[in-house]
């Protein structure tokens, strides 16, 4: 009966060392769990967006600090902080809590900015063209958010010719009245197009002579 | 794999040797297991789902996520020999948790269900240490063994805020394979002649590492870590033997 009192000792100390030391981690100190909600997590810039990081949690304490990388070059602390985006593009925002045991976790997620569209605009003159006049066009008033505008595509409702180019000239060579288009393309390749009509005045050049 | 296959077979062969009785015998246990990765899906889950259950705009309620502690088995054993017994068990674990519910905004429903089933089948040879006329026996067991985790879930998250932890919506079973071994003692009531009541208790490991569906390792916690599934914790059972003098 010694024996066997001393077997089940050894046992039962072995399951009770095990346990301890590598059974069950539950005496083991965990980092903290790093969980946020995005609010919204899509949109047209500028876009101010809320994240919210209360959700995170510490089994083993306290979260103490929260950590924003907010993906473009910025970065900001608090568990719920907001955030403007200017520019288009997809941002990888990271979040990194710290615990009071200085355990940290993180997690990553994507914010995506869609550009805002440039805004296309011309003028013309004269204001009333006749058929074999020039006509100058100026499409520099467009302008973008994204920054220069890198392309011109003119259709002057002629089916004949399309320009490019900010300023461009055309001559009609019929009286009626023309569909004139420009779309104009930006850095971030967004597009944007204006329709105007164009009155032009009298009738060929061969019936005037 | 090796010593396994050794330890079976001496089991075998050894037979003659030790053939002095015949032990067979099936119990049910509960077991405790602390499913570490898992537990931390459930408590992200958890956190999520009160999140959502707090929201201003959100009516409905989804119900917690019980935490995975364990589970029950059944197990049939065979030993031959005493006071050395050598034999086989045949063990079978199993243990869930789920939960389900809906969520409400704007006239439309966001639904949530989601279940995690796991279980355990091994084969383990097995040897026996049997002091007090064979009433308290103290058991060392290994072999393999193969684990699996059924996880299904269907979760809808209204619209406003997004989340970039959420459960992922799928019906996957993730299965693993590994070694198995425990450490037992169990005492017994004699009933009758050959007849006897057990009740033990004892320590299991079972680390089965990070399970794969198709080739995918289980992520459930989407943090690019795979899950462990492990067995590893504590059991008590109570089980009933029949003895035959060969």
């Amino acid at each position: 009966m010694r024996k066997v009192g001393v077997v089940s000792i050894v046992v039962l100390a072995l399951a009770v060392l095990l346990t301890l030391t590598g059974c069950t981690d539950r005496f083991q100190p965990k980092a903290p769990r790093a969980l946020f909600a995005v609010k919204p997590a899509e949109g047209i810039a500028p876009l101010v967006v809320t994240f919210d990081g209360s959700l995170s949690f510490a089994e083993n304490g306290k979260i103490k600090e929260y950590v924003w990388d907010l993906g473009d070059g910025s970065q900001s602390v608090g568990p719920i902080v907001s955030h403007t985006y200017t520019r288009g593009g997809t941002y990888r925002v990271t979040l990194e809590v710290f615990g009071t045991d200085g355990r940290s976790a993180r997690r990553t997620t994507e914010v995506v900015v869609r550009h805002p569209n440039p805004t296309a605009s011309f003028t013309f003159s004269p204001g009333r063209p006749a058929t074999g006049e020039r006509v100058h066009f100026d499409g520099t008033a467009s302008e973008s958010p994204n920054g220069k505008i890198v392309d011109y595509r003119w259709s002057f409702g002629d089916g004949n010719w399309s320009g490019e180019g900010s300023k461009v000239q055309h001559m009609y060579w019929a009286g009626r009245t023309y569909t004139v288009t420009l779309t104009v393309t930006d850095e971030a390749d967004q597009k944007d197009s204006i329709t105007k009509t164009v009155e032009i005045v009298g009738g060929t050049p061969c019936q005037g002579a | 794999m090796r010593w396994t296959v050794v330890a079976l077979v001496a089991a075998v062969v050894a037979v003659p040797a030790w053939a002095g009785s015949l032990t067979v015998g099936s119990g049910v246990q509960w077991f405790a297991a602390s499913f570490t990765d898992l537990a931390d899906y459930v408590k992200d889950t958890n956190r999520t789902i009160d999140y959502v259950n707090e929201l201003a705009d959100v009516s409905g309620r989804v119900p917690s996520v019980p935490l995975l502690r364990g589970g029950f088995g059944v197990v049939i054993a065979q030993a031959v020999g005493r006071p050395v017994g050598i034999g086989g068990q045949l063990l079978m674990l199993k243990g869930g948790v789920s939960t389900e519910g809906r969520w409400q905004q704007a006239g439309e429903t966001f639904p949530v269900a989601l279940s995690l089933d796991l279980g355990m089948l091994a084969g383990l040879a097995q040897v026996t240490l049997s002091f007090a006329n064979g009433l308290l026996n103290i058991s060392l067991a290994g072999g393999l063994g193969m684990a699996w985790l059924n996880h299904s879930c269907q979760f809808s998250l209204p619209g406003g805020w997004d989340l970039p932890f959420q459960p992922l919506s799928e019906t996957r079973e993730y299965r693993a394979q590994g070694f198995v071994g425990a450490a037992g003692v169990r005492a017994l009531l004699p009933l009758r002649q050959g007849l006897s009541l057990g009740t033990e208790a004892g320590l299991r490991f079972a680390p089965f590492g990070v399970p794969k569906a198709d080739g995918d390792p289980l992520d459930l916690a989407q943090d690019g870590i795979g899950d462990r599934l492990s067995f590893d914790g504590l059991w008590v059972g109570v089980s009933v033997s029949l003895t035959f003098d060969l």
